[in-house]
């Protein structure tokens, strides 16, 4: 059967720990799609709106010329609400500038989250990995009897943690979609539009799945130290 | 050394040190096994039998002398030399069966294997007397479940069988249907190890005393 195809049939283990991993991770990447989509959609509209005339709402002032002046005035009335409010003395161009900055920060920002959200999610396998592997010391022991490796055994199990990695980003990627299809179709966002690259699937899947195999090198590792004779001591 | 030997023990001595105080566990044991033998090592707990098994297995490195198996030196063998020697040369079973609870029967047999060979794992299975390949460990009787770690632990064609109490927590009746499976294998080099006295009639036999081999 071969040690590799262990690393599969083991997430048949623990599952209680294994699923709360796997939600774990798939909330981070379901909050990371939704924050990094909004903030493709952001700079989507920044880029769109800025190249046709300079800056974002430059490019609303154009349409003046095709007869359309209401944003036009729009904009002069809240820069007028916000001069006279704050007691500054933007002018237009000043206050669409820092708007747009504004935007790119927010934008980053997302990102940011979005990031420290995955991490969260993907740091549990440490710990996971770490409570898996504790409990089969006599069953690495046996394996080494039967003329297994060290490097194997940590083969194996680095790729188990990569499998959950694996298994969450895709439940994660696919409920993630979902929700901001529902989003998007039910509740308009309106201005910003939600952008959902094929690459963004792609790169969550594979930044996740990277992350847990890293995340799991150590438990992995440290299990293929283990001793043979006190292995096949433990009573797990 | 003759070349029909399968294990060969020149001068091995293993030594425990724990806490600074050491302990010998086998002190300048030599023999060897011949080919197809049934060899049975008897002695009370603590004797060195579980150390010597560990020796032969190359799960552990003797402190002083030198181990051969099938002609083949291991004293300056690296882990992944060890690795196949074992995987070619060598099979295990142990008191407990130490099979993989989430594995069926079959797949436990199949686990050691280098090239998976599903009805080779069947035929073995048959050699112990065990047919219900998809059933799981916890459905079986510790008898059943040490017929199955002996079918595991021929997978590969070992010559040398190395079992470290394998009837330790088996009855008198368990005892003789487990050992009786080793008159089938007739081609096989096996070393026991054993506190019960009654298998004697089954192998030749040797008395390990506190580290010192006696025939």
């Amino acid at each position: 059967m071969g040690i590799y195809a262990l690393s599969w049939k083991n997430l048949r283990r623990n599952r209680l720990r294994n699923l709360s991993t796997v939600l774990r991770i798939s909330l981070g990447v379901i909050i990371l799609l939704i924050l990094v989509s909004s903030g493709l959609g952001i700079s989507s509209f920044i880029e769109k709106s800025g190249t046709s005339n300079g800056n974002i709402l430059a490019g609303q002032k154009s349409n003046q010329t095709s007869g359309t002046d209401n944003q036009t005035n729009i904009v002069s009335s809240a820069v007028n609400y916000l001069n006279s409010f704050l007691g500054s003395t933007f002018t237009e161009n000043q206050l669409i500038n820092r708007l747009e900055s504004f935007l790119v920060n927010v934008v980053y920002i997302l990102d940011g989250i979005a990031s420290i959200a995955l991490l969260i999610g993907v740091l549990g396998i440490m710990n996971t990995m770490g409570f898996n592997l504790s409990g089969r010391k006599r069953e690495i022991g046996l394996l080494k009897c039967m003329g297994f490796t060290k490097r194997q055994i940590f083969i194996s199990c680095t790729l188990e943690a990569g499998l959950l990695g694996l298994i969450g980003s895709i439940i994660g990627v696919i409920v993630g979609t979902l929700g901001i299809w529902i989003i998007s179709t039910f509740f308009q966002p309106g201005l910003f539009t939600i952008l959902l690259p094929f690459w963004l699937f792609i790169g969550t899947i594979t930044v996740t799945t990277m992350l847990s195999l890293v995340l799991g090198l150590y438990p992995a590792w440290f299990t293929s130290q283990i001793n043979v004779e006190e292995a096949l001591l433990c009573e797990y | 050394m003759n070349t029909e030997d399968i294990l060969t023990f020149k001068d091995v001595s293993k030594v425990y040190k724990k806490g600074g105080v050491e302990r010998v566990a086998l002190n300048n044991l030599s023999f060897s096994l011949n080919s197809q033998t049934h060899t049975l090592i008897k002695g009370p707990s603590g004797a060195g039998k579980t150390s010597l098994i560990y020796l032969a297995g190359l799960i552990k490195k003797p402190s002083a002398g030198e181990i051969l198996v099938n002609g083949i030196s291991t004293q300056n063998l690296n882990e992944e030399g060890c690795s196949n020697l074992i995987k070619n040369e060598i099979g295990f079973i142990f008191r407990r069966s130490n099979l993989l609870p989430y594995l069926s029967i079959l797949e436990n047999v199949m686990l050691p294997m280098v090239s998976a060979d599903k009805e080779k794992a069947k035929r073995l299975l048959e050699k112990v007397e065990l047919d219900d390949w998809n059933r799981f460990p916890h459905e079986l009787s510790i008898e059943a479940e040490q017929r199955v770690a002996l079918a595991r632990s021929l997978v590969n064609d070992p010559t040398l069988l190395l079992a470290d109490e394998p009837t330790g927590e088996l009855d008198e009746d368990e005892t003789d249907n487990f050992i009786g499976l080793f008159d089938k294998m007739d081609d096989l080099t096996i070393l026991m190890t054993s506190d019960q006295n009654s298998l004697n009639q089954f192998f030749q036999d040797y008395e390990l005393e506190y580290g010192v081999l006696k025939l």
